[in-house]
C-alpha cells in the first residue's frame, strides 16, 4: 500500500512538473513565471508530519526540477532535502502545526532561498535579478493564499453538509 | 529517521550528482520525446494563461506601442522597396559578371515550442523537432527572421534551444554600419555586445547581425539593435547593450536554418 502511495505521489509530481514547463511557464509577469512545483511542494512540506515521506518527496521533486531544466541531476534534490529538513526541524521544535501565516511564510521563504541558491549556482540570465526574486515570492504568496482559502472553503462546505445531515 | 535511511538518501543524491552530463541529456531527451505530444497539446492550450500575462504586462503601454509599430511598418515598407531595387540591381550585375549564386542554399524547418525550462531563471526552451527532421547541435534558431538562440541538445523528436539571453550563450556578431566584429553575451546586465574598439562609433538603433565567425551560424542573421553604450570612456573596449529583434519571451513558432 505504501509503495503504491509513493508511486502515485511520484506520478502526481511528474504531472505537476509537466504542467509547470508546458503551461505555467507561459504565465510571465516581469519575465518571471511561477514555480508551481516548488510552491505546491512547500505546502505539502508544511502539511506533512512524517519525515520519511517528506524526504522521499523532496528527492522526487528535486529530480523532476532538474530533469525538466538544464541542471545537473541531484542539485535541486540536495537543496530541497536540506530545506525540507530545516523546515521539519523548526516545525518539530517550535510548533505543533503551522497556522496560515506560518504556512505563507514557509512557502515564500523556501521559494526565495531556492531561487537565490539557483541563481548563484547557474548564474543568472537576462530575466533574472533581485527584483524578480520578489516577483517569484509574490507568486508563492498568491498560491499559498489560494491553498488556504480552498482549505477553508472545503471545511465550510463539509460543516454545512454535516449540519444538513443532522 | 535512522542513520541508515539518511545514508541511503545521501547515496542516492551523490549517485544522481555523479551521472555525466551527456547521460543526463540522453535521459532528458528520452523523457521529452516520450511526452512531447502531451507537452505540445498543453503548450497550445496555454493561450489563456499567456494572454493574461501579456495583458497584465502591457495594458498601459499598448496605445504607445501601436503608434510605434505603425511608424515602424511604414519605415520598413520603404526600406523593403529600396532593398528590392538593390536585389534586382545585384542580380543584373551578377549576370553581367557571370557570377553564379555563391551563397549555399538553406532550408527553414518550422518548429513549435513545447516547453520552457522548469527552472524559472533559465533561458532554455524545448521544440518539437529533432534529429529526424535534420536538426543538429549548433544550428541557429530564429523567430520572425531574427536570431533567438541555438540548438544545444538534440533528441529524435525534440531539441533543446539555448536562447541568446542565457548567461552561458556567446554569439559572434558584427555591427552592421561599421562592420566591426564583436561578441554578444546574455546575462544579468541584459544582452551586451563586448570588445568593440573605442574608436568605433556605435550609434543607437544600429543593427547587430551575426558575423559568421566560428562557423556555427551564417553571416547576416539579424540579432537586434544598439540600445546604448554602457562602458566608460577609460575602458579598453566599448560595451553596448542591445534590444533583441526577436520577441523571445512570447514566440510560439521558431525556425531552424539547415544547410541543404
Amino acid at each position: 500500500m505504501n509503495n503504491r502511495k509513493n508511486l502515485l505521489l511520484i506520478f502526481i509530481w511528474f504531472l505537476i512538473a509537466v504542467a509547470q514547463i508546458a503551461l505555467f511557464s507561459n504565465l510571465r509577469i516581469f519575465g518571471i513565471s511561477p514555480n508551481i512545483v516548488l510552491a505546491i511542494f512547500s505546502i505539502y512540506l508544511v502539511e506533512t508530519v512524517q519525515i520519511n515521506r517528506i524526504i522521499i518527496n523532496s528527492l522526487v521533486v528535486g529530480f523532476m526540477l532538474d530533469l525538466f531544466s538544464y541542471a545537473r541531476l541531484g542539485l535541486s534534490s540536495a537543496v530541497i532535502i536540506i530545506l525540507s529538513a530545516i523546515v521539519y526541524l523548526i516545525k518539530k521544535r517550535y510548533f505543533n502545526s503551522f497556522g496560515s501565516l506560518a504556512l505563507i511564510f514557509v512557502v515564500v521563504s523556501v521559494d526565495i532561498i531556492y531561487n537565490s541558491l539557483s541563481l548563484l549556482m547557474f548564474k543568472s540570465t537576462v530575466s533574472a535579478n533581485i527584483d524578480h526574486l520578489f516577483v517569484s515570492a509574490m507568486f508563492a504568496t498568491i498560491i499559498s493564499i489560494l491553498y488556504i482559502l480552498s482549505v477553508r472553503a472545503y471545511g465550510y462546505w463539509q460543516n454545512r453538509e454535516l449540519k444538513i445531515k443532522r | 529517521m535512522n542513520r541508515r535511511t539518511i545514508l541511503i538518501y545521501t547515496m542516492v543524491v551523490v549517485v544522481l550528482f555523479t551521472i555525466p552530463f551527456s547521460v543526463t541529456n540522453t535521459i532528458r531527451s528520452t523523457v521529452k520525446n516520450a511526452i512531447s505530444p502531451v507537452l505540445a497539446i498543453l503548450y497550445q492550450q496555454s493561450g489563456i494563461v499567456r494572454r493574461f500575462s501579456i495583458i497584465s504586462a502591457n495594458i498601459n503601454s499598448l496605445p504607445k506601442e501601436n503608434d510605434q509599430l505603425s511608424a515602424e511598418v511604414t519605415r520598413l515598407l520603404v526600406e523593403n522597396s529600396n532593398l528590392k531595387e538593390v536585389a534586382h540591381e545585384n542580380e543584373l550585375l551578377r549576370n553581367e559578371l557571370n557570377i553564379s549564386g555563391a551563397l549555399s542554399k538553406r532550408k527553414l524547418v518550422g518548429a513549435r515550442i513545447i516547453s520552457r525550462s522548469a527552472f524559472v531563471f533559465q533561458d532554455i526552451i524545448t521544440i518539437d523537432k529533432g534529429s529526424n527532421d535534420g536538426l543538429a547541435v549548433g544550428q541557429p534558431v530564429t523567430s520572425g527572421g531574427a536570431l533567438m538562440g541555438k540548438i544545444i541538445n538534440v533528441g529524435k523528436d525534440s531539441s533543446d534551444v539555448e536562447l541568446i539571453t542565457s548567461s552561458n550563450a556567446v554569439t559572434q556578431v558584427q555591427l552592421q554600419n561599421s562592420r566591426t566584429f564583436s561578441i554578444l553575451r546574455g546575462g544579468i546586465r541584459g544582452l551586451v555586445v563586448e570588445f568593440i574598439p573605442q574608436d568605433v562609433a556605435a550609434t543607437e538603433g544600429e543593427m547587430i547581425i551575426t558575423s559568421g565567425l566560428g562557423g556555427e551560424m551564417r553571416q547576416g542573421l539579424t540579432v537586434g539593435t544598439v540600445d546604448r553604450v554602457i562602458s566608460q570612456k577609460n575602458e579598453v573596449f566599448q560595451r553596448v547593450s542591445i534590444k533583441p529583434a526577436a520577441n523571445i519571451s512570447r514566440a510560439d513558432l521558431v525556425f531552424i536554418e539547415i544547410n541543404e
